[in-house]
């Protein structure tokens, strides 16, 4: 079972709140480039420890990532670290990169992305996965 | 408190597609009342001085 099963068992008594945040994720995954956003869930993952995989740990010497990418999972750890702290140098990266307004999007996406994993690893830790 | 620069151009928001649901999924979420309104707000600030909000 994953996110969605764990999201979806907890938020069953309150299925407008489930909707909205399913809608939210959808709008995530079309409004972003799938496989950036897929690469910054996946270092999400690999930080909260939902998965046991490290595919991205070194992901800044992959030569097969684009500059954009490695921006967008600069910029992903340190949102997950520590959010108020981001620096300026990290965001201005993923500005040049992407662009003012692909930046506001990404960075929007990457909250619903977020907001997911955590809520399902609290839900998962308190209270137990979905069998 | 040093100033803050924008990071962003002035004016640029999360595209209507993206922005509406997620403001819609964030009232669904203010609308629910299960847990009591002290908490709530407890909650509410600790996360926004986590996030350094200034909303």
């Amino acid at each position: 079972m994953g996110t969605d099963a764990t999201l979806a068992m907890h938020l069953a008594g309150a299925p407008d709140v489930l909707e909205q945040l399913n809608l939210a994720r959808d709008a995530a995954w079309q409004t972003v480039d799938s496989r950036l956003l897929g690469l910054c869930e996946q270092r999400i993952r690999e930080i909260l420890g939902v998965t046991q995989e490290s595919q991205l740990a070194n992901w800044y010497a992959d030569a097969s990532l684009s500059v954009a990418e490695k921006a967008c999972l600069a910029f992903t750890e340190e949102y997950m670290i520590d959010v108020a702290n981001l620096t300026d140098q990290t965001a201005a990266a993923v500005r040049d990169a992407l662009g003012d307004q692909a930046t506001v999007d990404f960075v929007s996406a990457l909250l619903v992305v977020e907001q997911r994993q955590r809520i399902a690893l609290t839900w998962d830790t308190v209270f137990g996965a979905p069998q | 408190m040093s100033a803050r620069v924008p990071r962003i151009a002035a004016g640029t928001y999360t595209a209507a597609p993206l922005r509406k649901p997620l403001g819609d999924w964030q009232a669904a979420v203010v609308r629910m009342s299960n847990l009591d309104p002290v908490t709530t707000e407890i909650i509410r600030m600790r996360c926004a001085v986590y996030h350094d909000c200034k909303t």
